[in-house]
């Protein structure tokens, strides 16, 4: 139950990527059964690239960025594959060593700035948690150094704003203060699951060019967690397209939204309604499946308009589209 | 066109206020929350009216105003004529059973205690007490298959659904007492993506199967944009802009419906990148800024501006803009032209 993804040797780094995901398997041991959630997912990223998980609820992107950083929450648990970063398997070190890369090496932006962000502590001191346990730097050295994270994020007069509790800053200003958090011991790889979800459409175009600007500084590589294609489409460089669990497609963000070969892709891009007039959108029927009991087979079948026995009998195997575009569909092509 | 079509709800000069105190017991005012400050627009029988705007523009509260769940503090609401807030009486009860209402999250808009045919068929119940048990099932089995459920499902709670469903569940409630008119609050912001067309596509064909007026309100462009006839734009508790889908998405005008409009992100990878993002935050509508509430952050802003408020004035059939970038007094200021290039 494998999906080789990132076999293609056309790759100009020689195999050796900043983080390489292989076959990652995370499932729930519940009650009612094993869910499987994330079910051999395989993806890299590379230094300064942008990386889409696009995917509805419960497809498991949440639960693959979690399985990077060793999060998964009881009754979770990573039980195959490998999460190596510069090389380091970080699933086989200690917890321990794990600590010391959550937050430097590797760190996140949740959601909502709202419920991540500790009510109870200034942003200031929220932002030099992670940079006193990392670095060890103490007074006024740390907070120059807050002061630094907080004006990188285009916090107006940051140096008066160190003492502001969360609840006195806007939205907006709440996501950047956390996006400080998250840079703030300038790691390689950043994280973003759903970053702009709770802003308002004017701030999240803000907050998106923040993004990309904070890259270009700092060369971080950047996961982008989100249901929104249009995010995707606007940051990122390769997109990661999940279903069930699985990687249905993949590819450069230019070639799987320009040709989409998976026809949940196809249909996805389909239904979204666009600032142009349309008569009727198409619509996916059916629901996404119940993780507990995937179907057998191409875990879209049951909701696929093409769908053909075999479809139903055997899982699809990886084949690649051109270049990088990889699918995971018995007939993969053009579907339009 | 929509000219000659009759106006099922005419809205003008509405205002809401919602006053700000200091202290308990000899409270004091601080100021007033311009949640809404004078809007006027009118909706046609059987159109889709949308409202866009970001949090805090007021559009909620002139939803809830629309439903008397607020008493506006000053303007009317016209119902096929009768000020919904003077009505009493019989045709208060008749006005309650046209205008339903679909919320954001069908998680807590249903009860959780009650059978999904107690949800459906409780409008029911209240408009007409004398129903039989029987008779309302049937009814409830009939709603939920106009829905596209199916009717054996009657006896499950809300939780054994999924989130279409449930929202499928809140429409076929929103329908059980024959209603005119449907006030649609974010309908399909809380589903999944895939799920979204498939309940846009059903509201679309109920509209036109059973002649609804639909009152939509939504942040994401694209669902305004699919969804409606006409369009309005609110800034700040107050309308920018407004005329038919086409006019204002195909020529938006303000200053504000074009930031809007850029801020929401194709899905082509070129055409992304060409987006730009306009700066400064939304203004407290405790205090917001005199004259044009948008001048703090338009690109193109005049001396003017944060003087007088400019007026909704009409600059093509259908579409009326309220900024002084189109007075023709202001000649040789920046033009149309340069304001479309800018975008």
């Amino acid at each position: 139950m494998t999906q080789k993804i990132n076999k293609n040797k056309s790759n100009t780094n020689n195999g050796k990527h900043l983080l390489q995901v292989d076959d990652l398997n995370v499932h729930f041991f519940t009650r009612r059964g094993v869910a499987r959630a994330v079910d051999g997912v395989s993806f890299h990223v590379d230094e300064g690239e942008s990386l889409g998980i696009v995917g509805e609820s419960g497809s498991g992107k949440s639960v693959t960025a979690l399985g990077i950083l060793r999060l998964v929450p009881s009754p979770g648990e990573i039980v195959q594959g490998s999460v190596r970063l510069d090389g380091e398997n970080l699933t086989e070190i200690s917890g321990q060593a794990m600590r010391k890369i959550r937050g430097s090496k590797i760190s996140m932006i949740l959601q909502d700035p709202m419920t991540s962000l500790n009510p109870s502590f200034s942003i200031g001191e929220q932002v030099s948690e992670a940079i006193s346990i990392h670095q060890g730097l103490k007074g006024k050295s740390l907070k120059d150094r807050v002061v630094e994270m907080l004006t990188k994020v285009r916090i107006p007069a940051a140096e008066s704003r160190v003492g502001d509790f969360p609840h006195q800053l806007s939205g907006g200003m709440r996501q950047r203060a956390s996006g400080a958090i998250g840079i703030s011991c300038t790691p390689k790889v950043l994280i973003c699951d759903e970053p702009t979800t709770a802003l308002d459409m004017t701030i999240q175009a803000q907050y998106l060019e923040l993004l990309k600007e904070v890259q270009k500084e700092t060369g971080v590589a950047f996961i982008f967690i989100t249901h929104d294609m249009g995010i995707v489409a606007k940051m990122c460089d390769r997109v990661v397209v999940m279903y069930a669990g699985r990687i249905v497609e993949a590819g450069p963000v230019i070639d799987v939204f320009r040709n989409p070969s998976h026809p949940y892709t196809i249909s996805l891009l389909k239904c979204l309604p666009r600032l142009t007039a349309v008569d009727r959108l198409e619509s996916i029927d059916g629901q996404p499946p119940d993780p507990h009991v995937f179907p057998t087979g191409c875990r879209f079948a049951p909701r696929c308009p093409k769908a053909q026995k075999l479809c139903r009998e055997e899982y699809p195997k990886t084949t690649v589209v051109s270049g990088d575009h990889i699918n995971a569909c018995h007939f993969p092509g053009d579907w339009n | 066109m929509a000219t000659e079509k009759k106006v099922l709800l005419k809205v003008s000069g509405l205002k809401k206020y919602f006053p700000v105190t200091q202290g308990l017991i000899f409270s004091s005012l601080l100021g007033n929350v311009k949640a809404v400050d004078g809007v006027d627009f009118v909706v046609h029988e059987g159109e889709t009216y949308g409202l866009v705007g970001e949090s805090g523009c007021g559009k909620t509260t002139i939803a809830k105003m629309i439903l008397l769940i607020e008493n506006p503090t000053e303007g009317t609401i016209e119902f096929q004529g009768k000020d919904i807030n003077k009505i009493k009486g019989d045709d208060l009860k008749e006005y309650r059973r046209l205008a339903q209402a679909v919320f954001q999250d069908p998680m807590s808009s249903l009860n959780p205690r009650m059978r999904v045919w107690e949800i459906i068929t409780e409008p029911l119940i209240v408009t007409q007490p004398n129903v039989t048990k029987q008779k309302a099932r049937d009814r409830a089995a009939e709603l939920l298959t106009t829905v596209g459920l199916i009717p054996d499902n009657m006896n499950l709670y809300p939780h054994q659904f999924s989130g279409g469903q449930r929202q499928r569940v809140a429409i076929a409630r929103a329908l059980s007492s024959n209603p005119k008119f449907l006030v649609l609050d974010e309908p399909v912001s809380a589903l999944d993506v895939s799920i979204r067309a498939q309940i846009m596509n059903l509201l679309k064909d109920l509209q036109k199967e059973f002649g609804l007026t639909l009152f939509i309100i939504a942040h994401d462009l694209g669902t305004v944009r699919y969804m409606s006839d006409n369009i309005g734009v609110m800034y700040l508790g107050q309308m920018v802009e407004k005329g038919t889908s086409d006019a204002v998405y195909g020529n938006p005008m303000h200053p504000y419906t074009q930031a809007l409009l850029s801020s929401a992100l194709p899905f082509d990878p070129e055409e992304a990148s060409k987006q730009f993002a306009i700066a400064g935050e939304i203004p407290s509508p405790l205090n917001p800024p005199a004259g044009c509430r948008f001048h703090t952050r338009c690109p193109h802003v005049m001396d003017m501006c944060s003087v007088n408020k400019p007026e909704l004035t009409e600059e093509e059939p259908d579409h009326m803009v309220s900024c002084y970038l189109y007075e023709p007094s202001m000649a040789g200021k920046p033009s149309k032209r340069t304001v479309e290039k800018s975008s």
